[in-house]
C-alpha cells in the first residue's frame, strides 16, 4: 500500500498574529490517500467547517499549523523542483468558486490553454483546441458556447464546469473536488458526479469530493469524513454513515434534507438552534477545549465539556461522541 | 400561512411578467438568453424558477431589477408590479423602485460582500441610496432592526465578512434586500453553499420576513428538494424559454414536458424510494447552444419523446392541465405532444 498523499494529525490555526482572533479552521486531522486503491471519498460539513482548508493543505497551499503533509511519503515543504511538477501534476483541483479562479481580463480559453502547455499536452496549436473542445465536451460544455467568452460571460454552473475540465486536462492521480456541483441543476449534477465516478473507475483517479450535500455524496462516494466545526465528528463507509447516523450532528444533518415531495414536509421539531451561532461563534475559538457539537445538541451532557475521542465503534467506523464512550478508543 | 395573505389581498398579482427578451450581442452573435417569459406570481406567493446552468434565470433576474449590462439588452416583455411596468421606468425611477418595489438577493451574493466594509455600513449603504435623509443614530437603529430580523444580533455591525460563517453572510444579504419593504423578493440559489441544517434555517426567515412584508418571493435554484419545501408554484427553463409553469404538485407529481420529466427523474436516490444508491440518470447531450438553437422545439435532439414534427414546429406554452375544479391552478407546457 502506498499512499499518495497524507495528512498526518493536521491541525491549521489562522490568525495566529498579534491582535488578530485566532480561529481553529481544522483539529487534528488524518486522511491516506492511497493510489493503489483509488476510492471516492466525501468531505461533508457546513460552511466554515473546514472543508476547503482540508483541500488547500492537500493541495500545498498552506502549511498545517501542526502536523504533516506528506507527498508519496515526503513533506510536501521539502520537495525538490522535479518531484513537485509532478506533484502539481498528480494532484488537480476543482475549487468551490470559480469565479475566482479565472483573471477576469482573460478570456476563459487562457484558463484552458495555459495548462495544457505547460504540461505539454499538445504539439500544435490546433492539437491543444482538439484536446480542449474534447474535454469540455466530456463535462457537458458545448464549446462554441464557451471557448472565446470572458468569465462574467457565462452562467454559474457554466463556469464550474469549466473548472472539472481544467482539472481533467492534465490526467491527475487525484482530483480534490470542492464543491463542484454546488450551482448546477439535478440533471447536470447527475451527468457530473457521474463522470467524476467515471474518472474514478476508468482512469482509476482518486477523487476528495467535497461537498456540503449528503445525498451526493451518498451517491457517489464509498467512504465519508463528516465535519464539524473543524473536527471529525463521524468517518467510515459511506452506506452505513448515512443510513445509521450515530452521531448526533449527523442525525440531524440527514434529517434536515429537503425532499422533493410535495407531501413529505421538513420534519417538525428537529433541534435546531439560534442561527446566530452557527459556525462562527466561541467553540471555533482555540481556547474551547469541548465537543464542538454541545451548544446545539439534544443528548448533551457534563462530559460533553472535554473533546470526545474518535471512537471505533465498528471496524471501518469512527464517532467523535461521548455517548459512545463505551466503545474503544482509536 | 400563505393562504391567508392570499385571501387577504384577494387576487391581485404581485408580479406579472409578460414576454421578457433579453438578448446578450457578442462578437460570435445574438443569444437570447431569457425569449418570451411570461408569469406571474400572488401576493404573499413564493414561485420557484429551476432548469438547466444557462437556461437564463439569472438573466430573467437581472433584467426584472434593470441590471442587464452591455452587451445585453432586454429586447421585449413588460414586468408589472402595482400598475407600474419597471422595464419602462426611468433609470432614476428605477433606482427608487429596487428595495422599496422589488429586491433581489444575487447569485453569490455572500461571497460578494465587500470584505473590507463592516456589515452595518454595507446596510447603510443600501438604505442611503433611497433616502439620505436620516441622521446617524437613526440609520443605527434601522440596522439593528434589520439586522434582527433576520436572525442576528446587534454586534455583527460591527463585524467584517471574513468574520461571519456563510449562513450569517447570507442573512446580512437578505437585510440588505428587505431593507425597504419590496413587494417582490427574488432569490438566487441563496443556499446552494449552505448545508442543510442553515439552509432551512435561511429559508425559515426568508418565509417569516415574506409574511410580515406581505410580498411575493421568486426563488431560483437547483435543489428540487428545497423548492417542494418552500414553493406554491414553479416554472422551469430551458434554453432561455419558460417550458412548464404549474403548482408544485403537479409539476412533481405529474410533470408534463419530457425536459421536465427528466429533470425530475434525475434526482438522487436518498431523496426517493424508486432508486438504488448509484444510479444516476443525468439527461444525455448538452444544453444547446445558444447562439444556433435547434429549429422547432429547442429540447428535441435530447427529446427521448421527440416526434417527426418537433425538429419543424416551435411549442408554445398551453394549458395541458386545468384543475381549477381541486383549487390547483393551471399548468402550461411547451411541448408538442400537447
Ligand atoms: N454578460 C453576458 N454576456 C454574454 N452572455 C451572457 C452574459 N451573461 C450571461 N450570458 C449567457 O446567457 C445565458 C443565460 O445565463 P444565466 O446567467 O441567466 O443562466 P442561469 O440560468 O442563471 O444559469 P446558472 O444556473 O448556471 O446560474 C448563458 O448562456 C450565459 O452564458
Ligand atoms: N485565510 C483565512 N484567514 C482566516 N480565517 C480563515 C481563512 N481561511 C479559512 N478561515 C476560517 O477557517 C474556517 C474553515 O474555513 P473553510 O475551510 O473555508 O471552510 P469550508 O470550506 O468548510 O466552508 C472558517 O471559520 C473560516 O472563516
Ligand atoms: S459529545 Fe456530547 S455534546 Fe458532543 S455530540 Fe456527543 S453527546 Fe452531543
Ligand atoms: S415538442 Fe417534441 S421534442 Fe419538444 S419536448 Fe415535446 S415531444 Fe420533445
Ligand atoms: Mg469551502
Ligand atoms: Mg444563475
Amino acid at each position: 500500500m502506498s499512499s499518495l498523499i497524507e495528512l498526518k494529525n493536521t491541525s491549521k490555526i489562522f490568525g495566529t498574529g498579534w491582535f488578530s482572533r485566532k480561529t481553529v479552521a481544522l483539529r487534528d486531522f488524518s486522511i491516506s490517500i492511497d493510489e493503489d486503491e483509488p476510492a471516492i471519498t466525501a468531505l461533508v460539513g457546513e460552511s466554515g467547517s473546514g472543508k476547503t482548508t482540508i483541500a488547500r493543505l492537500i493541495l500545498g497551499i498552506i502549511p498545517p499549523t501542526t502536523g504533516e503533509v506528506l507527498y508519496r511519503g515526503k513533506a510536501v515543504a521539502r520537495l525538490s523542483r522535479a518531484e513537485r511538477r509532478q506533484f502539481r501534476r498528480d494532484v488537480q483541483v476543482i475549487f468551490q468558486d470559480p469565479f475566482e479562479v479565472y483573471n477576469p481580463f482573460y478570456k476563459v480559453d487562457h484558463a484552458l490553454h495555459l495548462p495544457v502547455r505547460k504540461a505539454g499536452l499538445a504539439s500544435s496549436r490546433d492539437e491543444a483546441v482538439e484536446i480542449i473542445e474534447t474535454t469540455l465536451r466530456q463535462v457537458g460544455l458545448n464549446p462554441r458556447d464557451t471557448l472565446g467568452r470572458y468569465p462574467h460571460q457565462l452562467s454559474g454552473g457554466q463556469r464550474q464546469r469549466v473548472m472539472v475540465a481544467r482539472a481533467l486536462l492534465l490526467n491527475p492521480k487525484l482530483i480534490v473536488a470542492d464543491e463542484p456541483v454546488s450551482m448546477v441543476d439535478a440533471s447536470l449534477r447527475a451527468t457530473i458526479l457521474e463522470n467524476l465516478r467515471q474518472l474514478n473507475a476508468e482512469f482509476g483517479i482518486s477523487i476528495i469530493y467535497i461537498t456540503h450535500d449528503l445525498t451526493t455524496a451518498y451517491e457517489i462516494s464509498e467512504k465519508i469524513v463528516v465535519l464539524y466545526r473543524g473536527v471529525v465528528a463521524e468517518q467510515g463507509d459511506v452506506v452505513p454513515v448515512v443510513e445509521e447516523p450515530e452521531h448526533p450532528y449527523t442525525q440531524l444533518l440527514i434529517g434536515s434534507i429537503p425532499m422533493p415531495d410535495p407531501d413529505q414536509k421538513w420534519q417538525q421539531g428537529l433541534e435546531v438552534v439560534s442561527p446566530t451561532t452557527d459556525g462562527a461563534d466561541d467553540t471555533m475559538n482555540a481556547e474551547y477545549a469541548g465537543c464542538q457539537f454541545a451548544d446545539r445538541c439534544p443528548h448533551a451532557m457534563e462530559i460533553c465539556k472535554e473533546a470526545a475521542p474518535l471512537y471505533q465503534t465498528a471496524p471501518n467506523r469512527v464517532v467523535s461522541c461521548h455517548l459512545y464512550r463505551e466503545t474503544a478508543v482509536v | 400561512m400563505s393562504a391567508e395573505t392570499h385571501a387577504n389581498t384577494g387576487h391581485s398579482v404581485a408580479l406579472d411578467v409578460n414576454d421578457l427578451g433579453v438578448s446578450y450581442f457578442t462578437s460570435s452573435g445574438e443569444i437570447k438568453a431569457a425569449d418570451g417569459v411570461s408569469f406571474s406570481i400572488l401576493p404573499g406567493k413564493r414561485m420557484g424558477l429551476v432548469g438547466e446552468s444557462g437556461s437564463g434565470k439569472t438573466t430573467t433576474a437581472l433584467a426584472l431589477m434593470r441590471l442587464i449590462k452591455p452587451p445585453g439588452c432586454i429586447t421585449k416583455g413588460s414586468a408589472v408590479i402595482d400598475g407600474i411596468d419597471l422595464l419602462s421606468l426611468s433609470e432614476e425611477e428605477m433606482r427608487t423602485a429596487k428595495l422599496s418595489q422589488i429586491a433581489l438577493v444575487p447569485q453569490g451574493a455572500m461571497n460578494s460582500l465587500n470584505p473590507v466594509a463592516k456589515v452595518k455600513n454595507q446596510i447603510i449603504d443600501g438604505l442611503r441610496d433611497h433616502d439620505a435623509q436620516h441622521s446617524a443614530s437613526q440609520y443605527r437603529e434601522l440596522v439593528t432592526e434589520l439586522l434582527d430580523k433576520v436572525g442576528l444580533n446587534r454586534q455583527v455591525g460591527d463585524m467584517y465578512p471574513h468574520e461571519l460563517s456563510g449562513g450569517m453572510k447570507q442573512r446580512v444579504t437578505i437585510a440588505i434586500a428587505i431593507s425597504m419593504g419590496p413587494k417582490v423578493i427574488i432569490a438566487d440559489e441563496p443556499t446552494s453553499a449552505l448545508d442543510v441544517v442553515v439552509q432551512r434555517q435561511i429559508m425559515e426567515t426568508l418565509a417569516e420576513l415574506q409574511d410580515e412584508l406581505g410580498a411575493a418571493i421568486l426563488l431560483i435554484g437547483h435543489d428540487i428538494g428545497l423548492m417542494a419545501q418552500f414553493v406554491d408554484t414553479l416554472g422551469v427553463m430551458y434554453a432561455g424559454k419558460l417550458v412548464e409553469t404549474g403548482t408544485l404538485r403537479q409539476l412533481l407529481r405529474e410533470p408534463k414536458h419530457p425536459y421536465t420529466q427528466m429533470l425530475i427523474d434525475s434526482l438522487p436516490s436518498l431523496e426517493r424510494k424508486d432508486r438504488k444508491r448509484g444510479d444516476l440518470r443525468g439527461i444525455p447531450g448538452t444544453a444547446p447552444s445558444l447562439y444556433a438553437l435547434p429549429s422547432g422545439c429547442p429540447f428535441h435532439p435530447r427529446c427521448p419523446q421527440a416526434m417527426e414534427i418537433c425538429p419543424s414546429e416551435e411549442p408554445l406554452l398551453k394549458v395541458v392541465n386545468d384543475d381549477h375544479a381541486a383549487n390547483q391552478g393551471e399548468q402550461q407546457a411547451a411541448c408538442l405532444l400537447y
